[in-house]
């Protein structure tokens, strides 16, 4: 079946690796009976465990540079299991014991992951200085401003966070190492210590803020909406907010998972329609082709892009206004005093300045990031909010129980069309005339021979250029029909060879058409010989609806990944994705076995 | 040999080749009216694929055949040629060896399949004649059995009630019981006698001896893609005028 191996395209990769679940840890903290002990001698012991004694410098950037600091609230990881373990055994109230105990199952899991990597994990700064190396995640794909391939040396990273990177890191005393990820699994990638922060037009949200630690901004960004010059529907922000009667919403793009996205959802759920992109470039394209009435972007992507999409321009004032922070694992308290005191420093000598005026990027706001170095979260308008457990299921689980709905109707459209499809080009290739049967073999090979991913990107972004717009859901059900229409023609290619020869000719000596021939006789025998792998399929095209998402039908793996992102709970709603998923498959097969149990009451025998 | 009008099939000289080997070498035959034919002959001898050839089953590359009205010939144009095809084979029946009943369908689908879909008969009156003719051939009772739950035999019986359904011209089988044992063998062989003594004219390929004895009305003897020798049964079989005919006969017999 059509193997898509790119990670990026399968969110759910990600989603068992281990998911720390600190509400659990820190109440194993609470109970902890040596709790009083100090966070100096704390953080003294982690050092000397790791032959290494924390450094004066290192104290005075926690301490003097960065008041905004707090202690610690989670403890070094290494000692996580030990004190679980103690903090079970120990007394602890009957409801913290209570409430442990139902928690069991995950504390066992995150118990065994813990004491598996407990040895190999310290202090990031630490490994950072070891290893000299500041390896920091951002995704160059559609990235600029931000981190993109230099045009005159494509293997060469440019952008202003690249910029940023380098000059944290020579205050550091290393190099800055760039790590290619998908933007919305950058996290990830931070969670599961393949790199050691995010830095990539992160804005900070309550739910990121809940989850990990983050520096202070080192940038302001608003918002800005982005329209075509020539459409009198839309000119300000007054349009959106009060569209015309009886006409139809306002289609408005955003960035999976990006402050656009909230603050239309915030302000104008109700009156326009949000268009969820993976790219903003395919957002901006999309508003050029009239998919889209506008963009609600970034700045800087707005700045970096408007030399490519001329025929839009900025609708109103940039509205908004967020921050763009570093993101941290929790516990990497000392990684962030550093950070802290080195953007602290940039901002000062005015080095920072110097690169956002650069790309076009300083505006008078910019000033305020001075002034944010002890900001607070409640400051910068966030409350940290930490959604996990039934409650993230509760709040989220009927979106992806909806999502799951759009998966079964693409699935549930775009398989028999596969099959209609699949039937007539399997019978041109067997029985059809020289031409036509060379054209069905050329449909098969090219069909099967390039990704659906890219299927489905030429019938939703480039047939729209010469003039044939399909909305989403039908560009992705053509693109599913007409790739699976390749894979069963094989299927009912082999399936119609099994059928015996004989048959064909005991039809034809009854004087019967070879048309009739094939409709009552050799096509009804394929179809029995071809049920089981052309369920087969159909199970897998469930899977494949997924790759939906990049032409934005919001299906259930997307639908994952936005509230995912958003909530931060991957271990949660990947469980009940997964259970939605197999909630589709599970009776599909049993449907399968007994279709197929069915027709072999008419067994074929003769031959 | 001259078209006739009592001929209901005439063939001449027939050359069939495949693969640069020669399989018909120039065969001429007719089949009157009402005749049942019977061809016999070693192995390899060109028996079958000459049937096939009647019907359209194969073609063939010079030659001509007259068989139910239309005159099948090589060089006929592929438009044309399946719309040919198609008029010869509503009006001759074929039996094959391997039965090659649709195996989704009852016995009595079967029988009623091509009344109803190529000749346009109405459904009850195909049911009806279906049931009578597999009545005929003593399968009554298994109306609606799948063939799977079918012997071999009777599955054979319910292909000639197909066949015979169409109420064809001319009636081809094609080693119609070599595929059984001697038991379900017996019970075709009666059947295939039975419908013989109807006057129904018939060509049967075969190599059961006693199916030629029993059945024929005239006799051809093939031998590597020749007519080696015509005749009644009982000359043939009896006072064969060629030592090839002796010889393959005795052969035959030592089975």
């Amino acid at each position: 079946m059509p193997a898509l191996g790119n990670a990026w395209q399968r969110p759910g990769i990600a989603v068992f690796l281990p998911s720390p679940g600190r509400a659990t840890l820190n109440e194993a903290w609470e109970c902890r009976p040596h709790r009083a002990l100090s966070h100096e001698s704390r953080v003294m012991s982690r050092h000397a465990i790791h032959g290494a004694m924390p450094r004066a410098d290192m104290f005075h950037a926690y301490g003097v540079e960065y008041s905004g600091m707090q202690p610690p609230t989670h403890h070094p990881w290494h000692s996580t299991a030990t004190t679980l373990l103690f903090g079970i055994s120990r007394r602890c109230g009957r409801d913290t014991l209570g409430r442990m105990l139902n928690r069991l199952p995950s504390i066992l899991v995150l118990l065994t992951l813990h004491l598996v990597s407990a040895a190999a994990l310290g202090d990031t700064l630490d490994a950072i200085h070891q290893r000299g190396e500041l390896i920091w995640g951002a995704d160059a794909e559609g990235g600029g401003p931000y981190v993109y391939p230099d045009p005159k040396m494509p293997e060469t990273m440019i952008g202003f966070e690249t910029e940023l990177a380098a000059m944290l890191a020579t205050d550091l005393g290393v190099k800055a190492r760039f790590f290619q990820g998908p933007w919305h699994n950058l996290l990830d990638l931070l969670e599961t210590r393949q790199i050691d922060v995010v830095m990539n037009g992160y804005e900070l949200t309550p739910a990121r803020a809940g989850k990990f630690l983050h520096t202070r901004p080192y940038y302001i960004y608003q918002l800005v909406l982005l329209g075509r010059k020539d459409n009198p529907r839309l000119r300000s922000w007054d349009d959106v907010q009060a569209p015309v009667a009886g006409e139809r919403k306002l289609k408005i793009g955003v960035l999976e998972a990006s402050a656009a996205q909230d603050y239309l959802e915030e302000h104008y759920q109700d009156v326009v329609e949000i268009v969820i992109y993976e790219g903003t470039t395919d957002a901006m394209r999309e508003v050029e082709t009239e998919k889209l009435d506008a963009t609600l972007a970034d700045l800087p992507a707005v700045v970096f892009y408007r030399d490519r999409f001329t025929e839009l321009e900025r609708i109103g004032e940039p509205v908004g206004r967020g921050y763009y922070v570093i993101f941290l694992r929790n516990g990497d308290e000392w990684l962030r005093a550093a950070l802290n005191e080195s953007i602290g420093k940039l901002l000062a000598s005015g080095k920072l300045e110097e690169v956002f005026r650069r790309y076009g990027l300083w505006t008078d706001l910019q000033g305020e990031l001075s002034l944010l170095g002890t900001a607070s979260d409640a400051d910068l308008g966030v409350t940290a909010t930490e959604l996990r457990g039934w409650a993230v299921i509760r709040s989220r689980g009927w979106i992806l129980v909806k999502a799951a709905g759009m998966t079964v109707l693409l699935a549930v459209v775009a398989m028999p069309l596969a099959i209609v499809i699949g039937l007539l080009v399997a019978l041109l290739r067997l029985y059809g005339p020289a031409p036509l049967r060379w054209l069905a073999i050329g449909y098969v090979e090219i069909l099967r021979g390039t990704p659906l991913l890219l299927q489905l990107y030429v019938v939703f972004y480039l047939l729209p250029e010469v003039g044939i717009a399909i909305p989403a859901f039908w560009a992705a059900i053509a693109g599913l029909a007409i790739n699976y229409s390749a894979y069963e023609a094989e299927i009912y290619r082999a399936g119609l060879q099994a059928v015996p020869r004989g048959q064909m000719e005991a039809a034809l000596a009854l004087g019967m058409s070879q048309s009739q021939a094939l409709r009552r006789v050799v096509v009804p025998q394929a179809v029995r010989i071809v049920v089981p792998p052309v369920t087969n399929d159909f199970i897998a095209m469930f899977k494949d609806t997924s790759v939906c998402s990049v032409i934005t039908v919001m299906e259930l793996t997307k639908a994952y990944s936005v509230q995912r992102n958003d909530t931060g709970a991957t271990l949660e709603l990947a469980a009940l994705t997964a259970l939605l998923y197999l909630a589709m498959s599970i009776p599909l097969a049993r449907l399968a076995a007994y279709l197929e149990k069915r027709m072999n009451r008419r067994p074929r025998v003769t031959s | 040999m001259i078209k006739n009008a009592q001929s209901a099939v005439t063939v001449r000289s027939l050359v069939k080749g495949y693969q640069g080997q020669t399989i018909l070498d120039g065969i001429s035959l007719s089949v009157a009216r009402g005749e049942v034919c019977g061809i016999v002959g070693p192995s390899g001898g060109g028996k079958t694929t000459f049937l096939r050839c009647l019907n359209g089953l194969e073609d063939f590359q010079n030659g001509e055949v007259d068989v139910a009205g239309e005159t099948l010939r090589p060089a006929i144009p592929a438009r044309e040629r399946s719309r040919v095809l198609q008029r010869v084979r509503r009006r001759v029946g074929m039996v094959f060896q391997q039965f090659n009943l649709f195996p989704h369908r009852t016995a009595l689908e079967n029988v009623i399949e091509a009344p109803i879909h190529v000749l346009g008969m109405p459904r009850a009156e195909a049911i009806e004649r279906a049931r009578g003719l597999l009545d005929r051939v003593g399968l009554g009772a298994k109306l609606n059995h799948m063939p799977d739950m079918l012997s071999g035999g009777q599955q054979q019986r319910v292909a000639i009630a197909r066949a015979l359904a169409m109420q064809p011209e001319v009636l081809l089988f094609d080693e119609p019981t070599s595929a059984l044992d001697p038991r379900m063998a017996a019970e075709v062989e009666a059947v295939i006698a039975e419908v013989a003594a109807t006057g129904q004219t018939m060509i049967v390929v075969t190599h059961s001896l006693r199916l030629a004895r029993r059945t024929a009305s005239m006799l051809h003897v093939f031998e590597g893609g020749h007519v080696l020798e015509s005749g009644p049964p009982e000359q043939v079989f009896d006072a064969p005028r060629e030592e090839a005919t002796r010889k393959f006969l005795e052969d035959a017999h030592q089975k």
